[in-house]
C-alpha cells in the first residue's frame, strides 16, 4: 500500500544543504498499522510530508495506494488522510460551530455537508465525543479537538491514513480510545502510518515498525523482531534473590562487566534485579550466581528478559539520542 | 468498518463552488450571530473607507467639484476591491490550514477558486448596497444601470484576487515579506482616482495614478454609471474589464504555482503570508 524507494530529501542550510532523508527504503502492507519511530529530527515528519504530496522529495520515488506521489499527487491525495498532532489546536474555526468546522473539511475533499454531518454522528459516537454539533469549538477541550480531528481526517473514507504524533497532549483514557478506533479502523482494511511519541503504546498496537535515525533506517520489522534484534550482542537478564540488600550489592560489584538496569525490592528481603551482558560473556551470569551463593544470598529465580520497544530503540539509536 | 463508505460527490466545479457554499454559511453564522457583529462589521468596512472618502469630499469642495456620485462609485469599488484583497484567504492565517488544503482533494487551486467564488459574490452584496444606498443622497444616478455595473463587479474581484495571489506567491518563492495588497489598498485611495478625480490634484502627483491598475477598471466603471445610452459602448467597456480581470487572475495563479511549487522544494509550506 504504502512503498518508498530511496527517498532523499535536504533542505537549504546557509550556503551548504542539511539532509533530512538519506535513501530511505520500506514498504507497508495493506490492512496493517505501521509505527514510524525515531528521535526528534530524525526525518519522521519530513517522510509523511512527502508521502502526503505536502512536500517534494530531491531523489528516489514513492508510492501510495498505487500511485506515484510525484508523478500522480492528485491520485494520492483523493486516496489519504493526514492528521498532524501538532496542527489540531490550530485547525478550526473556533468560534464557529462544530458543524460548519466538519462540513468545511468535507467539502476541501468534495463530500457534501449533509452526508458529512451525518458520518461524523456516528464517528463521534465511536470516540466518545458528544455529538452535539451546535457547539462552538472553542468550548472544546484539547482532547476532544484531537478525537475530532480523526473524525474530520476520516471523513472522505481515505484508504491509507498517516498520523503524525496524533496523540501528543492526550491523557491516558483518550489515547486508549484513540488506539482502539485505529485498530477497528484496520479492521476495516484501512492501511494507518503512525508516528509516535509513546513508544510503549506503539508496540501495542502497530504490526510493523521502522526505526528512523538521523534520516537512515536502522531497523524495520514486526515489533517483537525489533525488540529481539537489540538482543543481538547482549543478553538481558532478570534475578531474583532474597537476602540483605547492601550484601548483595556489594557481591555485584566484584563482577565486572555485569551492567545493572534495574535493582528494585519486590517484597520482604526480596529483591529483581537486571542485568544486561555481551553475549559472548554470558559466563558472567553464572558467576554472579556462584558469588551470590557463596556468600549466602538466596537466588529464588534467574531468567532471560525480552526488552520493550522502547529499550530496543534505545539500544538500535545509540546512547547519544534521547527517547523520541 | 460498514461507515466507511463516503465517496467525493460531483464534479470539481460542483465541488468548488459546494466549498463556495460552506464558506458563504460560515460567514453568515459569524456575521449574524448577535446585532453586535453586525454592526462591528458594518463600522468595519466604514471605517476603513471613511477616511478617503472624507478626503475625497474635502477636494471636492475645493474644486468646487460635483461629488457625491464620485465617491459613491468609489465606495461601491472600493468595498469589492478590497474584499477580494482581504477577505477570502483569511483562513491561511491560521497555522496549518494551509497545509491541509495542500492534502485535500480540492488541492490549494480548488480551495483559491472557491474563495474567488466567495470574493464574487461577497463583492456583488458590497458593491449593490453601497450604490442604492449612494443613491438616496444622489437621485441622478439611474438604477436601470446598475445590472451592467453588477456585471463588472467580477473582473473588480478578480483583478484584486490576482494581485494578491502574486503576493502571497512571491512570499512562498522567497520567504519575502511584501505587502503588495496593503500596498495597492492605499496607492488605490490615494491616487486611484476612487474618491477624487487625478487631474484635481497635482500634475506630479496625479503621475502616481499610472502605477495603480485599477484605473481602468474604475474609470469603465463610471462611464457605464454615467448612463450611456449605447449598449454595445458598455458592453465594450464591460468586456475590457474582464480582460483586466482575467490577465491578473491568470498571472496570480502562475505565480502562486511557482511560489507553492518552490515552498514544495524547500520545505517551507507552513510559512504563509498573504501580505495583507
Amino acid at each position: 500500500m504504502i512503498k518508498v524507494d530511496g527517498l532523499i530529501k535536504s533542505f537549504p542550510k546557509g550556503k551548504g544543504r542539511t539532509y533530512a532523508l538519506r535513501g530511505v527504503t520500506f514498504s507497508v502492507e495493506e490492512g496493517e498499522i505501521f509505527g514510524y519511530l525515531g528521535p526528534n529530527g530524525a526525518g519522521k515528519t519530513t517522510t509523511i510530508k512527502i508521502l502526503t504530496t505536502i512536500w517534494k522529495q530531491d531523489e528516489g520515488e514513492a508510492w501510495v495506494a498505487g500511485y506515484n506521489v510525484r508523478t500522480t499527487p492528485g491520485k494520492v491525495r483523493e486516496r489519504i488522510g493526514w492528521l498532524d498532532g501538532m496542527n489540531i489546536e490550530l485547525m478550526w474555526m473556533t468560534h464557529a460551530p462544530v458543524k460548519y468546522n466538519i462540513a468545511y473539511f468535507a467539502s476541501l475533499n468534495g463530500i457534501p455537508s449533509s452526508l458529512a454531518l451525518e458520518r461524523a454522528r456516528e464517528l463521534m459516537e465511536l470516540l466518545d465525543l458528544d455529538p452535539d454539533l451546535d457547539v462552538p469549538i472553542y468550548k472544546y477541550s484539547f482532547g476532544m479537538k484531537a478525537k475530532l480531528a480523526l473524525v474530520v481526517t476520516l471523513l472522505h473514507n481515505p484508504d491509507v491514513l498517516f498520523l503524525d504524533e496524533p496523540t501528543i497532549g492526550l491523557d491516558v483514557p483518550t489515547r486508549s480510545k484513540f488506539y482502539d478506533m485505529l485498530r477497528e479502523l484496520r479492521e476495516g482494511g484501512k492501511t494507518i502510518f503512525l508516528s509516535s511519541h509513546m513508544l510503549h503504546e506503539v508496540e501495542k498496537v502497530c504490526d510493523r515498525a521502522a526505526i528512523l535515525n538521523r534520516g537512515e533506517i536502522v531497523a524495520v520489522g514486526r515489533i517483537n523482531e525489533l525488540r529481539l534484534l537489540s538482543l543481538i550482542d547482549v543478553l538481558n537478564v532478570r534475578f531474583r534473590v532474597s537476602g540483605d540488600e547492601n550484601l548483595i550489592r556489594e557481591v555485584l560489584k566484584e563482577v565486572p562487566g555485569l551492567k545493572l538496569l534495574n535493582f528494585m525490592r519486590v517484597g520482604k528481603g526480596e529483591y529483581s534485579i537486571s542485568f544486561r551482558v555481551p553475549r559472548q560473556s554470558s559466563d558472567l551470569i553464572a558467576t554472579a550466581n556462584e558469588l551470590l551463593v557463596k556468600s549466602g544470598v538466596k537466588v529464588l529465580r534467574i531468567e532471560e528478559q525480552i526488552p520493550s520497544l522502547e529499550e530496543a530503540f534505545l539500544s538500535l539509536i545509540g546512547d547519544e539520542n534521547e527517547p523520541s | 468498518m460498514s461507515l466507511l463508505n463516503i465517496k467525493a460527490k460531483g464534479t470539481a466545479i460542483a465541488q468548488i463552488l459546494r466549498l463556495s457554499e460552506v464558506n458563504l454559511q460560515i460567514s453568515l453564522y459569524y456575521l449574524g450571530r448577535s446585532i453586535i457583529t453586525v454592526t462591528v462589521a458594518l463600522l468595519r468596512i466604514i471605517m476603513r473607507l471613511l477616511p478617503f472618502s472624507v478626503l475625497g469630499q474635502v477636494l471636492a469642495a475645493g474644486y468646487r467639484t460635483s461629488l457625491p456620485e464620485f465617491v459613491t462609485v468609489g465606495l461601491a469599488f472600493s468595498a469589492a476591491l478590497n474584499d477580494s484583497l482581504i477577505s477570502p484567504l483569511r483562513s491561511w492565517r491560521q497555522k496549518g490550514i494551509f497545509e491541509n488544503h495542500m492534502v485535500s482533494k480540492l488541492g490549494v487551486r480548488g480551495v483559491l477558486l472557491s474563495h474567488l467564488v466567495l470574493s464574487c459574490i461577497r463583492g456583488e452584496v458590497l458593491f449593490a448596497t453601497i450604490l442604492i444606498m449612494g443613491n438616496l443622497i444622489s437621485p441622478e444616478f439611474s438604477l436601470k444601470t446598475l445590472p451592467y455595473l453588477m456585471l463588472m463587479v467580477p473582473s473588480i474581484s478578480m483583478t484584486g484576487f490576482g494581485i494578491m495571489l502574486m503576493s502571497a506567491g512571491y512570499h512562498l518563492r522567497t520567504q519575502r515579506i511584501v505587502p503588495v495588497p496593503l500596498y495597492l489598498r492605499f496607492l488605490t485611495w490615494a491616487f486611484g482616482e476612487v474618491f477624487f478625480p487625478l487631474d484635481k490634484i497635482s500634475p506630479i502627483l496625479s503621475r502616481l495614478g499610472w502605477f495603480v491598475p485599477t484605473i481602468f477598471l474604475i474609470r469603465r466603471l463610471r462611464f457605464v454609471y454615467s448612463g450611456t445610452p449605447i449598449l454595445a459602448e458598455i458592453l465594450s467597456k464591460i468586456a475590457q474589464t474582464y480582460l483586466l480581470g482575467v490577465l491578473f487572475l491568470v498571472l496570480g495563479f502562475l505565480v502562486i504555482n511557482g511560489g507553492l511549487e518552490e515552498a514544495r522544494s524547500k520545505g517551507t509550506t507552513t510559512r504563509i503570508f498573504l501580505g495583507v
